[in-house]
C-alpha cells in the first residue's frame, strides 16, 4: 500500500518519461559551402573555448579554403602539427587528377596519419571533435575527413592501489580504455578476443567495451551483457558503478554479484574461465560478470603462489570471513546468554575486564563498532598525512583511553580489533561491504534472542546467498548447486598441473583447460637418456 | 490484501517476535554471581548451603579491576555465602537474600558433601544438583571431614579459589591416590542396589587451612557412608581398575638392604569372577604395570637380571599387598566398592540373579587371587649403585 501511494505520486514524473528525449536532432548532412559549414560548427561549438578553428588554404595547384577543427588538449599536438605542415606545403609534387576530389586526394597522398575517414554527417562530425579527433573540411566538398588524433594528458600505467600484490604484475588499468585494452590485449595474444565497443549515457558517451574469448565463453552470457547494457538509458556514466547498478540480478541484494578490479592479470584469468568483462571509460576500474561469492575471497596471487601457501590462505580467509561477520555478535550472545560455553577461567577474565563498565554487552559492541567505523571513514577521507594523525588520535581515545576510562572492557576492544582486522583482511572491498553490514543486525539478534539469534540471521543470510544468481549462475557454486570437479579451485588452489578444467557453470563451452598428466616427475627409465 | 500488505503484517509479528520479547533469559555477566564450589551440610533436618563466589574484581591480573582504585590487591578473590533451607532448592533461593546476584552453578568446580550429610545419605543433597541444568555433571564430589562449610573458606594459595584448588588436587591426585567421582558417576552408582562406591575424603589441615586430599575416600552403599578406606586401600581399587597413570610405589629390597621406589606411569587391570564348583565366587585379579626407578636407598646392583628381577617382585608385593588390603576393608565392611557383584552379574547373569538377595551373606567370603606383573623401563642415569661396596 505505501507503494502504491508511491506511485500515484510520482504518476507525473513517469508520465514525463513517455515523451521522447529532447536532444534527438535530425540528420544534418554536411554542405558544399565552407561558409555555411564553418558557422554550424561556430554556432554549435559556441563559448565552448577549449574549440580550435583552423583556416588555411591548401595549393593543389589553386588555392582551396579548408578548416580545420579540433579541441585543444584532446587532440594530439604532433598529429596536428603533421596535418597542417603536410597541407601547406607549397611545392606538393603530387598532381591532383581532375576529375579526383580533394578529400580524397588528400586522405590517399597528403596526410601521413594512420587513420583517416570520410565523413558526411554534421552531427557525427561534432562527435568526433568532441572525442579528440581533427575534422578537416574542404571548401565546395560533400565530404569532411576525421583525421584520428586521440591523445591527450593521461596517467600513466601504474600500480593498482585498490589491489596491490606481493607476487604479479605491477600495472593496473587506467582512466583511458585503450590502454585498458592494450593491457589485456598484450596478455591475449588471439583474435579470439573480441572487444565489442558501445556508448552509453546520452551526454557523456561513454566508452563501454564488453570484452570476452570467443569460443570459451557462453554466447546467450554475452548476448545477454549486450542486451542488459543497451537497456540503460541515461544520460551519464562517470564510473563503472554506474552501470553495475544498472545491470546487477537482484539490486536489492547487500552482496555484490558483479566483480569489480583494475588489475589486468584478474580480467584476464576471469576471461579465459569463460566470463565476460566490461571495461568503461575514464574509469580504471573493470566489471567482470559472472562472479561466485567464493570468488570474493580469492585474488590472483593465489594463482601465481605454490599451491600450499594459496591454500591456506583461502581457508584462513573463510576464517575471517567468519570473523568479520560475527564475532562481535559471539561476544554478545555467549557473555549475556550462554555464559556455560566459556572455560571458567576465560569467563573471569572477560567478567574481570567487563566489571565497572556501566553499558550492556550490546550497548558496548555498538559504540566501540561505530568508533571504528567512523575512524575507518575518516582515515580514508582525509589526505594521507592528516590519515596518520587520526588513526594516531583513534587509537588512543578509541582504545587506550576509553579502556582506562572504563567505558569498554579491553575484551571488547580485541574483538572489535579482531573484527577489524579479519575484515581488512578479505581481499575485495566488494565482499566486506555486505559483511560489515550485515554485522549489525546480526549484532542485535544475538542481543535479544542470543545464538539461536545467530542462527537465525545466518540462515537468513544463508537462503539469501542460495537464491541470488549472478548473470544466471548461482551464487554458492559451486557448493551449491554443488560441483566436485570445480573444489580444486574454491577451498584449495590445486598446482596448476591440476588446474584442468574450466568452472562448469561458467566455462562449459570449451571445458578442458590443459593437457592431463603434467606433472612434473622424473623420467622413466625406459625413456631416460644414456 | 495484496502481497505488500501481508509482507508488512508478517514483518510487524517478526520484529516483535525478536524485539518485543525483551532478550529474555539475558543475563549481563556483572549480574552473575559465578560459583565455583558449593559445600552441602545438614544441620539437623535443615541444610546448609556454602556457596564460594568468585569475585571478578578481585582476581589477579588485567587492569580491569583497577578502575575503582584499589587494584587486584585490597579485595578478596571469592567470598563465601551460606545460608539454610528445608530443602536445597529453598536454601539456594535464601542465598539471594545476601547475595546481590543471580547464583550461576555452570562453572561450580566441586561440591562438597558434609559428613553429616554423607552418614544420613547423600541423595536429597545432590538431587537439585542433577536435576537443575546449569551445573555441570562432570564436577567433582568430595566429602569433607567435617563440615563442608568449612572446607571452602579457607583460601588457596596459588589459585584464585579454593574450589579451584580442590579441583587441580582432584585431577593430579585421581592419577593414583584418589578415587575420584564426578557427580554423574554419583548419580550412577546411587542407583545400584547391591554395590558400593568410593567419595574422597578431603581435609582441612593446620592453622593456614591448607585443604589436604590424601586418597582416603568415605565408603558409599547406596547413599549412606558405611565406612572410611586409608589411602592405600583407595590405591588398591585403582590398581585393579587399571586407573593408575603416576603413582610411587616404595618397596623394601631383600635383606634390609633399603628401599627403593618405582615410579608406575602404565597400569592395566582387570577382574575375573569365576565360580567353584561349589558355585562360590572367586576373583581372579591381573595387574600389569610399567615404571621405572626413581630412587633406591640401598646398595643394590640394579644391573644385574637377577638383581632386577627382585626389585620387580618386591614390587609386585607391595603392589599386591595393596588390592588385598582393599579387598579386606571391602570385606569387613561388606560394601562391594570393587563392584564384584556388577562383574558377576555381567558374566554370570543366572547366578547373580540367585545370589543377589543374599549377596551381604556371600561377599565377605568371596576371596581373591591377585597376580602383579611388573616390567621396569629405566633404572635412571646411575646403574650401579652411586655408593662403593
Amino acid at each position: 500500500m505505501v507503494f502504491n501511494k508511491l506511485k500515484e505520486k510520482f504518476k507525473g514524473l513517469w508520465a514525463d518519461k513517455k515523451t521522447p528525449p529532447p536532444n534527438q536532432e535530425e540528420k544534418k548532412l554536411l554542405s558544399r559551402s565552407l561558409g555555411k559549414n564553418e558557422k554550424y560548427f561556430r554556432d554549435t561549438f559556441n563559448r565552448c573555448s577549449d574549440v580550435i578553428f583552423r583556416k588555411f588554404e591548401v595549393s593543389v595547384p589553386d588555392p582551396v579554403p579548408v578548416l580545420m577543427v579540433y579541441l585543444d588538449g584532446l587532440s594530439s599536438f604532433i598529429v596536428g602539427e603533421s596535418v597542417v605542415r603536410s597541407l601547406m606545403n607549397r611545392y606538393l609534387k603530387e598532381k591532383r587528377r581532375g576529375d579526383e576530389p580533394l578529400a580524397e586526394h588528400a586522405r590517399d597522398h597528403l596526410i601521413s596519419v594512420p587513420e583517416i575517414k570520410p565523413e558526411k554527417d554534421l552531427g557525427k562530425l561534432v562527435d568526433f571533435v568532441l572525442s579528440g579527433d581533427i575534422i578537416l573540411i574542404m571548401d565546395g566538398e560533400p565530404e569532411g575527413l576525421v583525421i584520428s588524433s586521440r591523445g591527450w594528458e593521461a596517467r600513466s600505467v601504474s600500480e593498482p592501489e585498490a589491489e596491490p600484490l606481493v607476487r604479479g604484475p605491477r600495472d593496473g588499468f587506467t582512466e583511458n580504455i585503450r590502454t585498458n585494452t592494450s593491457l589485456i590485449r598484450r596478455r591475449l595474444k588471439t583474435s579470439r578476443l573480441k572487444l565489442e565497443s558501445l556508448e552509453i549515457g546520452s551526454i557523456t558517451k561513454t566508452a563501454v567495451i564488453i570484452t570476452y574469448i570467443d569460443g570459451i565463453v557462453n554466447e546467450k552470457l554475452v548476448a545477454e551483457v549486450r542486451e542488459r547494457l543497451a537497456r540503460i538509458k541515461t544520460d551519464s556514466i562517470l564510473e563503472s558503478g554506474y552501470l553495475e547498478q544498472f545491470i546487477e540480478d537482484n539490486p536489492w541484494s547487500l552482496f555484490s554479484q558483479v566483480d569489480v578490479t583494475e588489475r589486468p592479470d584478474k580480467v584476464c584469468g576471469n576471461l579465459l574461465e569463460g566470463r565476460v568483462a566490461v571495461l568503461v571509460d575514464n574509469t580504471p576500474f573493470a566489471l567482470i560478470v559472472p562472479v561466485l561469492f567464493l570468488q570474493f575471497l580469492q585474488t590472483p596471487e593465489d594463482y601465481y603462489m605454490r599451491p600450499f601457501q594459496a591454500s591456506f590462505l583461502r581457508a584462513l580467509r573463510l576464517v575471517t570471513l567468519n570473523i568479520a561477520l560475527l564475532l562481535p555478535s559471539f561476544y554478545i550472545a555467549i557473555t549475556t546468554f550462554h555464559q556455560e560455553m566459556l572455560p571458567t577461567s576465560l569467563l573471569l577474565s572477560i567478567a574481570q575486564a567487563r566489571s565497572g563498565v556501566p553499558f550492556p554487552a550490546l550497548v558496548e559492541a555498538l559504540l566501540m563498532e561505530m568508533a571504528f567505523e567512523i575512524v575507518r571513514e575518516a582515515g580514508i577521507r582525509l589526505p594521507s598525512p592528516m590519515g596518520q594523525a587520526v588513526s594516531i588520535v583513534a587509537s588512543l581515545v578509541v582504545g587506550q583511553a576509553a579502556v582506562s576510562a572504563g567505558l569498554v572492557s579491553p575484551a571488547m576492544l580485541i574483538v572489535v580489533a579482531l573484527t577489524a582486522m579479519a575484515s581488512f583482511s578479505l581481499p575485495s572491498s566488494h565482499a566486506t561491504e555486505a559483511i560489515r553490514l550485515l554485522r549489525f543486525p546480526i549484532m542485535f539478534l544475538a542481543a535479544t534472542l542470543g545464538l539461536f539469534g545467530v542462527m537465525a540471521g545466518l540462515l537468513v543470510i544463508l537462503i539469501h546467498l542460495c537464491s541470488l544468481r549472478s548473470f544466471g549462475v548461482p551464487y554458492l557454486s559451486p557448493i551449491a548447486p554443488l560441483t566436485l570437479r570445480d573444489w580444486k579451485d574454491v577451498p584449495v588452489r590445486a598446482p596448476w598441473w591440476a588446474m584442468f578444467t574450466r568452472p562448469r557453470l561458467i566455462g562449459y563451452k570449451e571445458p578442458q583447460r590443459q593437457e592431463f598428466f603434467q606433472m612434473p616427475r622424473p623420467p622413466k627409465r625406459r625413456e631416460r637418456k644414456p | 490484501m495484496n502481497r505488500n500488505r501481508l509482507i508488512l503484517i508478517f514483518g510487524y509479528f517478526l520484529l516483535n517476535l525478536v524485539f518485543g520479547t525483551g532478550c529474555w533469559d539475558s543475563r549481563e555477566l556483572d549480574e552473575l554471581a559465578i560459583i565455583s564450589g558449593i559445600g552441602v551440610d545438614k544441620e539437623g533436618d535443615k541444610f546448609n548451603l556454602s556457596f564460594q563466589i568468585i569475585n571478578p574484581t578481585g582476581l589477579k591480573g588485567g587492569e580491569g579491576g583497577g578502575n575503582q582504585g584499589s587494584g587486584g590487591g585490597g579485595t578478596e578473590t571469592f567470598v563465601v555465602a551460606q545460608s539454610t533451607g528445608r530443602t536445597i532448592f529453598d536454601a539456594v533461593e535464601n542465598v539471594r537474600n545476601q547475595i546481590e546476584r543471580i547464583p550461576f552453578f555452570s562453572h561450580n568446580e566441586v561440591i562438597v558433601l558434609g559428613r553429616q550429610l554423607a552418614e544420613e545419605g547423600i541423595y536429597p543433597g545432590v538431587d537439585f544438583f542433577l536435576r537443575s541444568p546449569q551445573p555441570r555433571p562432570t564436577q567433582w564430589v568430595l566429602i569433607g571431614s567435617e563440615k563442608a562449610g568449612d572446607i571452602l573458606r579457607p583460601k588457596a594459595e596459588m589459585e584464585d579459589t579454593s574450589a579451584r584448588a580442590l579441583k587441580l588436587l582432584v585431577d593430579f591426585g585421581r592419577q593414583s591416590w584418589v578415587p575420584a567421582i564426578n557427580l554423574e558417576e554419583v548419580n550412577a552408582a546411587m542407583t545400584q542396589k547391591r554395590g558400593a562406591y568410593l567419595i574422597p575424603i578431603v581435609r582441612v589441615q593446620g592453622d593456614k587451612g591448607k585443604l589436604f586430599l590424601d586418597g582416603s575416600a568415605a565408603v558409599m552403599k547406596r547413599d549412606k557412608m558405611v565406612g572410611e578406606v586409608n589411602p592405600g586401600e583407595s590405591r588398591g581399587l585403582k590398581w585393579m581398575k587399571g586407573e593408575i597413570r603416576n603413582a610411587v610405589v616404595v618397596s623394601e629390597l631383600p635383606n634390609q638392604q633399603g628401599l627403593v621406589s618405582t615410579r608406575i606411569f602404565l597400569n592395566r587391570g582387570s577382574i575375573k569372577v569365576n565360580l567353584t564348583p561349589e558355585g562360590i565366587p572367586r576373583v581372579n585379579v591381573y595387574v600389569y604395570v610399567e615404571g621405572e626407578i626413581e630412587d633406591m636407598s640401598g646398595k643394590f646392583n640394579l644391573t644385574s637380571t637377577p638383581g632386577m628381577d627382585l626389585v620387580k617382585k618386591q614390587v609386585a608385593l607391595a603392589i599386591k599387598k595393596e588390592i588385598q588390603s582393599a579387598f579386606q576393608k571391602a570385606r569387613s565392611l561388606n560394601a562391594d566398592f570393587i563392584n564384584i557383584g556388577r562383574i558377576l552379574y555381567q558374566n554370570h547373569p543366572q547366578v547373580w540373579e540367585d545370589m543377589e538377595h543374599k549377596w551381604d551373606e556371600i561377599f565377605p567370603e568371596i576371596r581373591a587371587h591377585v597376580t602383579v606383573g611388573v616390567s621396569i623401563w629405566r633404572v635412571g642415569e646411575v646403574s650401579k649403585p652411586a655408593i662403593s661396596e
